[in-house]
């Protein structure tokens, strides 16, 4: 796959408490008019990919991926319970559920008219739009890439639908990537995404590539009893499991706060899943 | 991107019209329009659906569609098992597992044990058609509202372009539920009377459910075709409706794609919402492309209702089903021609030969997508046996521009 210079990137991670922390404020920040109207899912698109940028203005056919987990999980759960006890859905509320609109707010708040995808996958839907992304079907040097989850609640509800248990911490995130081929100083590259058949296959194939002294490697929930033995086989530094929350966008995460933070040479991030395992390697 | 087409190599098709691409073809040559009366209704009227099944079982009746368009789609491809095994799946949808919540949700909520909208996860049905197949090769949803199979068609075109994988199963689905049918009445999108794209009478649509399912490769099979060329682009001015000027700009860029000029495209398959706003933007966005004599033109949305993020694959495969047949088959409902959009569809199945078709995708959120889809080389079935049976006349009907 083609390499992607990464010219800026961000990451929003909010801890879940008993109420959502409003977003509004510090949205206005970022983002001179944000729209009216619009839901959690677009408010929380809408601070990263502006924190993201700042004062950068992306060319008008620049596109942007949008990659999902839970999607618009606060309004699916609204309008279902609507619609079950007899209600009507509100039209805006309705339009507002399509995975495509917070990505549509985005587009239009920074005025750009690229490809607009919501793309999620089981277990690697950052991963799944960094290679989308990476395809070199886009005209242009640039592209948007963002990886963005909404809590819904009451959290008790919440916990319940995601199966994990009541003491278990949830957040909600926003991070993103602005690529610039024609960035002269890029922060970071994200030199490719890899999949394996298995676990296995990808720490057997990783262990024979080269990796820079001092370069870091972080896994996914699937990996995490697993990363000692990585690191060992890999020479890689580890980096602790994120523990403190659980997110659905561990790997952007870590991609993003790496990009932004460049501590160690590079990063291999690698995550194990229903249906194999991938792996995503960035340099400083 | 090097130009490289994504040949259909399988095929399975599950709608309104019943399963199947043969059975499309008949249905869709004979132009007509039956929506059935669904259990929902809206300021006391009960709501026009096309079902592809019994709605009293919803979301069994979703997961069977999809079940029986994908295995009818990988059967049809024959594909080795080990070829199989690595292929990607694409999957388009705009209501993701929303008739299983629905339907889990409706049955329980009145006991208040269950949260709605249980184990959320827009990757769930990728996941479990590749679970149920021992497809373990790379996932990818895309749910770009009305578009989003024809975006899944398209990155998966890229996916194989660019020898990432080397088969793709693409799949477009929409199953019956409450919440589109009551959303889309709520925005007066709804036809009270009858579904009529591209008519001076229009007023709205009917929504359908469906699953399309296709597998794509590099190699041609005869009687078969290829995906050569596409493009997609958001519109940022609204939500719900684009411009002429970009849905124009997608369908030209698809077009420079598939290295197609205007003139060799053979036929054109409309978005053709029925609403009085998009089609008068797609019908000018086209004459602004091909001019004062544009190619036969058609929306086939009125037989099969309106599959919102299936339509991309269910109406591509119904397309192949016709062409295979030797005709481009009409637009139920249509009757008048609208001066204002300039353009009018076919009102009988008409004779299709050789070249290329356009197929648009216009969807919420901007969102534009357009398709060119070919003929593969070595067609044994290009040109019709002599003697040979075909569903379609080729019979002229009204055409081209009003």
């Amino acid at each position: 796959m083609t390499p992607l210079k990464i010219a800026a990137a961000s990451t929003v991670l909010l801890p879940a408490g008993d109420a959502p922390t409003p977003l509004r404020a510090a949205l206005k920040e970022f983002c001179a008019e944000p729209p009216r109207r619009i839901n959690r899912m677009t408010e929380l698109c809408l601070l990263g990919a502006h924190r993201c940028l700042r004062d950068l203005r992306p060319e008008p056919h620049c596109p942007l991926y949008l990659a999902l987990t839970h999607g618009c999980v606060a309004d699916s759960v609204a309008l279902v319970q609507t619609v079950a006890r007899g209600g009507l859905p509100m039209p805006v509320g309705f339009i507002n559920l399509s995975s495509n609109m917070a990505g549509f707010y985005v587009a239009s708040t920074l005025g750009i008219h690229g490809s607009n995808q919501a793309v999620a996958a089981d277990d690697f839907s950052f991963e799944c739009a960094l290679e989308l992304a990476s395809l070199g079907r886009e005209r242009g040097a640039q592209r948007l890439i963002g990886a963005v989850e909404e809590c819904a609640w009451p959290l008790p509800e919440h916990h319940a639908r995601l199966r994990l248990p009541a003491e278990r911490a949830l957040s909600e995130s926003s991070h993103w990537l602005f690529v610039d081929h024609a960035c002269a100083q890029p922060l970071a590259t994200v030199q490719w995404v890899r999949r394996y058949d298995s676990a296995a296959a990808a720490l057997a194939a990783l262990a024979r590539e080269s990796w820079p002294d001092g370069g870091q490697l972080a896994v996914g929930a699937g990996l995490r009893g697993e990363l000692g033995a990585w690191s060992a086989a890999t020479g890689l530094a580890p980096l602790p499991p994120d523990d403190e929350f659980h997110s659905g966008h561990w790997t952007a995460h870590r991609i993003c706060r790496f990009v932004e933070t460049h501590p160690a040479p590079g990063l291999l991030h690698v995550s194990a899943g229903s249906h194999g395992c991938c792996a995503v390697y960035v340099t400083a | 991107m090097p130009r490289s087409p994504a040949h259909i190599v399988g095929g399975g098709l599950v709608t309104a019209l019943g399963r199947g691409l043969p059975a499309h073809a008949r249905a869709l040559a004979a132009g007509l329009a039956r929506p059935a009366v669904s259990p929902v209704t809206f300021m006391g009227q009960p709501l026009p659906f096309h079902f592809a099944a019994d709605p009293r079982a919803e979301g069994a009746s979703f997961q069977h569609m999809i079940e029986t368009a994908v295995a009818d789609a990988l059967a049809d491809a024959a594909l080795p098992a080990a070829a199989v095994v690595h292929m990607g799946v694409f999957i388009g949808s705009t209501c993701l597992d929303l008739p299983l919540h629905e339907a889990a949700y409706a049955a329980t909520y009145a006991r208040g044990d269950v949260p709605a909208v249980k184990e959320p996860g827009y990757g769930n049905l990728a996941r479990d058609i590749a679970a149920r197949h021992a497809i373990r090769g790379p996932q990818y949803t895309l749910s770009t509202a009305c578009s989003s199979s024809a975006n899944a068609l398209l990155y998966a075109r890229g996916m194989l372009a660019e020898g990432r994988i080397d088969h793709a199963l693409v799949i477009g689905a929409e199953g019956y539920n409450r919440l589109s049918l009551l959303g889309f009445a709520g925005l007066m999108l709804l036809t009270r009377a009858e579904y009529r794209p591209f008519d001076r009478a229009r007023d709205g649509l009917v929504l359908g459910e469906g699953v399309g399912a296709m597998v794509l490769g590099r190699e041609p099979r005869a009687g078969g075709a290829a995906i050569i060329g596409g493009a997609t682009a958001c519109d940022p001015s609204s939500p719900t409706s684009s411009s002429r000027e970009r849905i124009a700009e997608v369908i030209a860029d698809a077009l420079d794609d598939a290295g197609v000029a205007p003139r060799q495209i053979a036929a054109i398959k409309a978005h053709g919402t029925g609403t009085p706003v998009n089609d008068l933007s797609e019908g000018q966005a086209l004459l602004g492309i091909f001019g004062g004599s544009p190619p036969p033109l058609t929306s086939i949305k009125p037989a099969l209702g309106h599959t919102l993020g299936a339509c991309g694959a269910i109406e591509l495969l119904c397309m192949l089903a016709c062409w295979r047949e030797g005709f481009l088959p009409p637009t139920p409902g249509f009757s008048q021609a609208d001066a204002a959009v300039g353009l009018a569809p076919e009102t009988h199945a008409r004779g299709l030969g050789d070249g290329a078709m356009l197929c648009n995708f216009i969807g919420f959120g901007g969102n534009n997508t357009s398709l060119v889809l070919a003929r593969s080389a070595g067609d044994e079935r290009r040109e019709a046996a002599p003697g040979e049976r075909t569903p379609g006349p080729a019979a002229s009907g009204t055409r081209g521009q009003a």
